[in-house]
């Protein structure tokens, strides 16, 4: 399926988004998920099933004044 | 040195020197400028991760003991800070947020309208609301009313180095507001910062002067003692100045 993926659509097997993380090699980052403009937490990374057109913006924190 | 704590919304902090986590060479300089500074509050962006390089993170390097400032650098619109200050509360960042919204290239002057929008809901939502903007009095005051917890008018332009060019304007808003003055942005020397002070401004932010110096943990002290000096400048009341000379010595003739 396909899922859009800060702002780039790509495809993505079927599966949850902490399995997504997972996959990325992204687990163990303090990192923010917004899914579908929902701020997802990392505990509930594991229930949350992604389907065909999620979006979803991975950040995390950088330097800055 | 006698105590003399900074209140910001909630938080009482020791020391009147805000900084930043903006372009250290390398990040594991910060906890050693944090701990020469003795700065208790320091800011960081959010970005998207690069999914190429796996992501950096800026939070492993800054102590606990000092509180995050996440800024809303990016957002050109009230709706995107705003949006920016929600995800940075979501990840445990806390309540404090600068609020910059930014849609001039090359001056990087803050849009004083969409910070003042941003600055009502958010702070109606909680948030300790400290909104970057063009030193501007009825502005300040406009702010102040919004629920924001600071002003912080700049200086002079983001990462200019220039100092306190816009000093006027930021004395009437000193004299005038309810709220803290935080001068950030422009502050190039420790001279500068010490220059805020006097004039009352309660903190600055400093983060280029100090990130881009060759040692910038030298410089992080550099400043906090000038923001210490200008500080005790300022409740010590300075003398007025005068346009003639007025002796320091008696001025009866030696011998005479």
């Amino acid at each position: 399926m396909k899922i859009i993926v800060n702002g780039s659509e790509e495809s993505c097997p079927e599966g949850t988004l902490g399995e997504y993380v997972r996959r990325q090699g992204l687990i163990g980052q303090r990192m923010v998920v917004e899914h579908n403009r929902v701020v997802v937490p990392a505990e509930r990374w594991d229930k949350l099933t992604l389907a065909e057109g999620d979006q979803l913006e991975l950040l995390s924190f950088v330097g800055g004044g | 040195m006698r105590e003399d704590d900074f209140q910001l919304g909630p938080l009482r902090l020791k020391s009147r020197l805000l900084t930043g986590t903006g372009k250290f060479s390398d990040h594991r300089l910060i906890p050693k400028m944090l701990a020469a500074s003795r700065s208790g509050m320091i800011t960081v962006a959010l970005r998207r991760v690069d999914l190429s390089d796996g992501g950096d993170n800026i939070l492993d390097v800054i102590p606990e003991a000092v509180q995050l400032l996440p800024n809303t650098s990016g957002a050109r619109t009230a709706e995107e800070a705003v949006r920016i200050a929600r995800i940075a509360r979501a990840a445990g960042c806390g309540d404090f947020i600068k609020i910059e919204v930014i849609t001039d290239a090359k001056y990087l002057m803050p849009d004083n309208l969409e910070t003042l929008r941003a600055t009502e809901v958010l702070a109606r939502e909680g948030f300790v609301v400290l909104p970057y903007v063009v030193p501007d009095l009825t502005m300040a005051r406009r702010l102040e009313d919004a629920g924001a917890a600071a002003v912080m008018p700049l200086g002079a332009p983001i990462g200019s180095n220039q100092g306190l060019k816009t000093k006027d304007i930021i004395a009437l808003l000193i004299e005038c507001c309810r709220v803290p003055v935080i001068v950030d942005a422009g502050l190039g020397r420790p001279s500068h910062a010490a220059e805020a002070m006097e004039m009352g401004a309660a903190a600055v932010l400093v983060n280029t002067a100090i990130a881009t110096a060759p040692d910038p943990v030298a410089m992080g002290e550099a400043f906090a003692l000038a923001v210490r000096a200008g500080r005790l400048a300022f409740t010590s009341r300075m003398p007025a100045m005068s346009e003639t000379a007025n002796a320091s010595s008696p001025l009866t003739g030696f011998l005479r």
